[in-house]
């Protein structure tokens, strides 16, 4: 019997140095493979022999090949190292999230430890990362440091 | 551009609010306390399973170094007791509901709230206390940590911080004087509250003020986890929002911006009543 198939995204940090506080180092892309292949046998399936690897600030590069390898009708999900993977110029690809979506039944986010497998679940990750998207753009903006250096706060 | 440069609402001039801008932490009782009761049974049921003892040989928590050695041991029950709990219980909302008379005013309606609590066992005489640090940065200066102890804690089986004076002073003589440890350790000494916060009680702080605890030279375990929640729109601090924050709640008027969000994401369509993603999923 042949399990789900799940196509492997996974993530090369652009430096080998986890952002997050107190981690040494970001994981190998080869990790990464391991890691997620022992979560797709976990998910009764296997890991589909089409890999996409997106390379930080390098999303554009990748989309087609992101989208294409959802659209295709053998592949049950996808299982994403992280959620950086989807990060564009100008915060968390989500029309593309939005994209992938659409045409697979499972999404997985390893290092957030997200998983969405249902319309509910996925609409509860879109407004998290609307919101993400939106406080991110706004905390660089020039209006929101004048706001405050001017101490207008409390 | 008016700016509010004082609360108003009767809520928010509250004394745990004043003394919480004041100092930057404040002790407040549980207004409403059968949630944390609820949290306690569940950690005491997890304890018991975990430390493989049995209710009538159980103790209590702060009997808990009784079941649990110090060091390896006890860094292995708490990894587990956290497993344990977070797999069952909704801990930040239990927590955000016992004391949301007190964290409302400092977050507001729409939530954040850390996905998974931090618990701390430390057993009398654990020779590894919790190093002095502030959490602000990495976390956002813009987060409150709930610390709740499910034991009373005073003394040294209690947590010590300094206030926002103390901790500006600190950070101050370090950056003046880096290689002068005796001088921070003085400073710690001579500044540092250690808080006795009841069973009951909640201590809430700034992320910005430096705590830490001491060798629990007392004759009991202390047990308490720590939950940190932020408004939804604050600024960001380092840690990974996705992966370290949850949404807790939000109000109508977010909802719907959401909603419209959303659906301009997913695709622009016709409301006929089936959301934008059932839509799109479906093919149209």
């Amino acid at each position: 019997m042949v399990g789900d198939r799940y196509v492997a995204v996974l993530f090369e940090f652009g430096q080998l140095v986890n952002p997050e506080p107190g981690v040494p180092r970001a994981p190998t892309t080869g990790e990464q493979l391991r890691a997620l292949g022992r979560r797709s046998v976990h998910l009764g399936g296997e890991l589909d022999e089409q890999v996409v690897a997106v390379r930080e600030g390098r999303l554009a590069d990748s989309r087609i090949e992101l989208e294409a390898a959802a659209r295709r009708v053998e592949v049950e999900g996808m299982l994403l190292i992280s959620m950086e993977a989807l990060r564009g110029p100008v915060g968390f690809d989500l029309d593309l999230l939005a994209a992938l979506w659409r045409d697979v039944g499972t999404l997985e986010f390893m290092i957030e430890n997200i998983v969405v497998h249902d319309d509910a679940e996925f609409e509860a990750l879109l407004d998290h990362l609307i919101v993400t998207n939106a406080v991110r753009e706004r905390d660089t903006t020039d209006g929101w440091r004048r706001l405050v250096e001017s101490g207008a706060t409390t | 551009m008016t700016v509010r440069s004082e609360a108003s609402e009767a809520g928010d001039r509250s004394v745990p609010a004043q003394d919480f801008e004041r100092r930057g932490y404040a002790v407040v009782d549980a207004a409403d306390p059968e949630p944390l009761h609820a949290l306690r049974d569940f950690i005491v049921e997890g304890a018991i399973e975990i430390s493989g003892t049995t209710a009538g040989q159980f103790g209590g928590l702060d009997e808990l170094h009784r079941h649990v050695e110090p060091g390896a041991a006890s860094a292995t029950f708490r990894q587990r007791l956290t497993e344990w709990l977070t797999a069952r219980v909704p801990v930040a909302q239990l927590v955000f509901d016992a004391f949301e008379r007190d964290l409302r005013p400092l977050v507001g309606l729409d939530v954040l709230a850390q996905r998974v609590p931090n618990l701390v066992v430390q057993p009398p005489g654990d020779p590894r206390p919790t190093e002095l640090h502030r959490d602000a940065p990495a976390n956002s200066p813009y987060e409150v940590v709930a610390w709740v102890p499910l034991v009373d804690c005073f003394g040294t089986k209690s947590m010590y911080l300094l206030d926002r004076q103390g901790s500006a002073d600190l950070l101050a003589h370090h950056q003046t004087s880096p290689e002068d440890s005796n001088g921070l350790h003085q400073l710690i000494i001579g500044r540092s509250d250690l808080v006795e916060v009841r069973y009951g009680q909640a201590l809430l702080f700034w992320s910005g003020l430096f705590h830490g605890s001491w060798v629990n030279e007392e004759t009991e375990t202390r047990l308490s986890l720590n939950v940190r929640y932020k408004n939804l729109f604050a600024p960001l601090g380092m840690k990974d929002p996705l992966r370290y924050f949850e949404v807790l709640e939000t109000t109508p008027l977010t909802r719907l911006g959401m909603a419209f969000q959303r659906n301009e994401i997913v695709r622009p369509r016709v409301d006929d009543g089936r959301s934008g993603i059932e839509e799109a999923r479906d093919g149209g």
